[in-house]
Formats: structure tokens, sequence, C-alpha cells
């Protein structure tokens, strides 16, 4: 996928500005930054759930900027969004159902959840169960789970680890790192946890105020003095 | 009142309550969904009378009359979803609010102009005055087909909505509509469905409501409505079990005041109904049915 010139607004106040990204196949690369850096928007932008932009978004060469959200998805684009926003008053099983309808018509949904129940084996015990009822670390596997259902080529993950405890926030990266070496999925991950994003990403990008500061690999920007003074507690 | 004038009153609100739950149900529905109040839910009854009206008119048989009073309303409803709500997708709710009260004055007005001001008589059929005697109690035929016919609707509604994937899709769409498209699912077919599934169920009330109101008129709609919404309220605003019961506690409450109030007071008896609710709000502003953490 690759994204060029993206600017985003909210009424008059641009949001994101001039953004180019590129995330290749098989890759899991992380958008890193702090809060209201814009990251949030860019992947709100490239599902097409927030259509005040420019700028092109492509998926394998295909332009899929001017696509509404259900079809984004249905290209093979899936999004946990940030706040996990799972169906709180549905059952587990009804939202991975509805996570599943992205794929259509399809005779290997049972298949699919069953892959996915032993990736998430928590959600197995929970099926019957309202979402509401699960702990944030099962509501965010279910969120993940969910976006997995349709067997998407690109995973966009917004925040996994948010407000959870850090085994939990350990689980999350593992199940990121599996993904990608088991299911052969291509990974966004927007993060704030700068450290542990750095070492299971193969690259990343550096947001600041709505713009791409710093991009590279993990040790180039481990060595980027930016990123040491702003995130990694080095003092420049 | 005796309790067994009481139970008997309760039997004969069976009807109202059906058609108030009915309707309440379709308007709760859409306001889960996309926060429309949509005062023209009425029009949606009164279009389902006038198609019973005409064709009853010209006599023909319920066998079709009943299928062409469903289709109509149906197809009403997603004509206004088409022509009036679409294109306001996203808007604040007072804007929806005041969008459905000027489609209900447009139906109104075309139906006077069109047809007539004056109400339309829908012959009765001869069974809907039939009663039968259980122990000391008398329960009209109208009120055993109603009652049956609402449960059946309401079980079928129930299997739809957890079962099928475009009914799960509109219980999502309740809570978070944005992740449903996020889904793959087509906002735009969830939408349509929910105001389909509100119109057929409009349909269901009218040919209840109208076999035994005897006639039909541009307004008919109005007072069930404001009923229905009374419902939607009392059971808890977007609740659709709240909607159900709301809808039968006003058709009972209804009935027994009317039967208890006498003379002048009878004047009185919607500003008592409405009095009852205020007050059953102040105790409970969730609703009857609504838990306390729905109200954010």
């Amino acid at each position: 996928m690759e994204v060029r010139g993206l600017t985003a607004r909210y009424g008059p106040v641009v949001a994101v500005r001039d953004v180019d990204l590129r995330v290749g196949e098989g890759e899991i690369v992380a958008l890193l930054g702090a809060n209201g850096a814009g990251k949030t928007t860019t992947l709100m932008s490239i599902v097409g759930l927030h259509r005040a932009r420019t700028g092109t978004i492509e998926l394998d060469g295909e332009e899929i900027g001017h696509l509404p959200p259900e079809r984004v998805v249905r290209r093979g684009v899936g999004l946990a969004p940030e706040g996990r926003r799972i169906f709180a008053r549905l059952s587990v099983a009804e939202n991975l159902r509805l996570g599943a309808a992205a794929a259509g018509r399809r005779r290997d949904d049972g298949a699919r959840r069953e892959r996915l129940l032993e990736l998430f084996p928590v959600l197995r015990e929970r099926l019957r169960l309202p979402a509401a009822s699960l702990s944030g670390g099962e509501q965010q596997q279910l969120a993940i789970a969910r976006a997995l259902m349709p067997g998407p080529r690109l995973l966009l993950l917004d925040e996994p680890t948010l407000g959870l405890a850090p085994k939990l926030v350990r689980l999350v990266f593992d199940l990121i790192a599996r993904l990608r070496d088991e299911e052969d999925v291509t990974i966004l991950l927007v993060e704030q946890n700068v450290h542990q994003a750095l070492e299971c990403c193969d690259r990343a990008y550096l947001m600041r105020v709505g713009a791409v500061e710093a991009e590279g690999t993990p040790e180039e920007l481990r060595r980027d003095r930016r990123v040491q003074a702003a995130y990694l507690g080095v003092p420049s | 009142m005796t309790l067994h004038e009481f139970v008997q009153q309760c039997i004969n609100g069976l009807s109202l309550g059906s058609t108030y739950a009915l309707l309440a149900l379709g308007l709760a529905m859409l306001f889960s969904i996309m926060g429309l109040i949509n005062f023209a839910h009425g029009e949606l009854l009164t279009i389902g009378g006038y198609v019973m009206w005409t064709m009853l008119h010209h006599d023909v048989s319920w066998v079709l009359v009943v299928p062409a009073t469903l289709l109509a309303t149906t197809l009403a409803a997603v004509a206004m979803e088409r022509i009036a709500f679409r294109p306001l997708r996203g808007a604040s709710i007072e804007t929806l609010l005041v969008t459905s009260f000027a489609l209900a004055f447009f139906i109104q007005t075309v139906l006077q102009i069109g047809v007539s001001a004056e109400p339309e008589p829908i012959e009765h059929t001869g069974w809907s005055d039939r009663g039968y005697s259980i122990g000391p109690y008398t329960v009209g035929l109208i009120q055993i087909i109603t009652t049956a016919v609402t449960i059946a609707v309401l079980l079928a509604l129930v299997l739809f909505l957890r079962r099928t994937l475009l009914g799960v899709s509109i219980r999502a769409a309740a809570e978070d509509f944005a992740v449903v498209r996020l889904m793959g699912i087509p906002a735009g077919r969830v939408v349509v469905a929910a105001f389909a599934l509100s119109g057929l169920l409009a349909g269901i009330a009218a040919l209840l409501f109208f076999s035994s109101a005897g006639s039909v008129s541009p307004t008919s709609g109005t007072a069930p409505i404001v009923a229905a919404f009374i419902a939607v309220v009392l059971g808890g605003l977007g609740n659709l079990t709240g909607a159900v019961v709301g809808g039968y506690v006003l058709g009972f409450a209804d009935q027994i005041l009317a039967a208890v109030h006498s003379g002048t007071i009878l004047q009185f008896h919607d500003a008592v109904v409405l009095a009852i609710l205020i007050g059953l709000l102040l105790l409970r502003p969730q609703g009857l049915v609504g838990r306390r953490q729905e109200l954010a």
C-alpha cells in the first residue's frame, strides 16, 4: 500500500499534512507519535471513514482513496480501530460473524473462524457471551480477530495496547509478530508504545503535529537524535 | 374498579396495545440506528388504511388486501428513506425531526387534496365483532387475532435480528454505525432494511388498527403515532423490548382510564394519560426497561 501527499482536515484545522507512507507486502510498519500527531486520522483516511482529505491512496497500484469504507474493506484492508469499538451488546460469535461479512458469500468462514480461535483461544470460551462482558485484553483480541475474519491482506491496528496491563501488551505484540509470520498479513501498526513497537516492526514512521518527521528501520530510528530526545528518554 | 373489571379492560386494551407496540417498535428501531424520530411513521399507518379502504371498497378479498397493504407500507417507508432522509444522512437529530414533520404534513395534505379530508368508511368484517366467553371474561375475536399476530411478528422479528446477517447488522448499527461499515457492510443497505422493516410493522399495525377502527382519514395516523412515541419514551428511547412493553402499558392504561373516567373528566383523558407518563419518567428517567447507563 502506498499513500502519497495525504492531507486531512477537520473543518479549518489541518490534522495531517502531506504525508507519504509505504507498506510493503509482508512488512510490519509502525506509525509512531504522540497524541494528536495525526496517526488515527491517517488510518481513518486510508479506510475511507475520514472524507475531508486530499492525496492518493493506492493498494496494489489501484487507487482506493475515493471508495467508501465498506468497499475499501472488501478490497482486503482490515482495521481494528482505536478504543476497540467492538459491538458490546452483541455476542462474541456475532461480532466475528459481522467481521466475516466483508468476505462476501464464502464457504470457508467456519474454517477461518476455527483458525482464529486457535490464535485467540480465550475467545472460544466466550463465544456466546455478550462482548461487553470481556476484559480489556479480551476485547482487544476480539477487535483484532474481527478485523482478521475476512482474511485481509493489510491489517491496520490503531493503538492495540492502549490501556492494557504490561503482560497483555506483550501478548498483543507477540500476536502481531505471529500474524505476520504465520498468517502472511501485512500490518500497519499505530502505537505510542515506541520501545516495543520498534522491537517488532520492520520499518517505522514517526509523526509529529500532522507530518512525518522521520522514517526508517528500527536501528536507524533508535540512532536518530530527534527520536531519542522525544521518545527514548535519551538527552539530546 | 374491581379486579374483574380491571382484567376485562386489560383484555380490551390488547388490540390498542398491540397497535402501539408495533408502531413503537418501528420508531425505536429507526431511532436506535440513525437518531431519527420519524413522525411520518404515522402516515405509513394512514397509507395502509387507504389501501385497505380502496381495495375493500371494490370488494377485493382479504387474501389480497393483506399482502397489498403490507407491500404498500413497506414501499412507502423505503420511498421516505430514499426521497426525504437519504440526502440528510449524518444530519442532526433536530434536522431529521423537522424533516419527518414536514413529510407527515406533506402526505396528509396530498391525501386531503387527492382523496378527501372526510373520513372514509372501512367496512367492519363480520368476524371483527365476534366475541368469546372465557370464564368470567369476554374476549373479542379481534383481540385474539391482534395479540396472536403481534406475538408472531415479535418472534419473527427476534429471529430475524438474531439469526440473519442483515438482522445482526441492524443491531450492530444501533451501537456503532461507522464500524458496521468497517465490516464491509454497505451503510445504505442497513438503513433501507430498517426502514423497510418499520414499514412492514406499520402495515401490520394498519391491518389490525383499521379492521376495528371503522374509518380512515388523512389524520388517522396522528393520534396513534403520538401514542407510539410516548410508548417508545416510556420503554426507554431506542430500546426495542422497551418499546413493546411501553406500547402495551399505554394500551392498557388508555383503556382502563377510559373505563374509569366518566362525565366531565373524560374530556381530560389524554391529559391524565400524559400526566401519568410524566410521573413515571420522573421515577424512572431511563424508561421502564432501559438501564441507567444507556442514557449516556
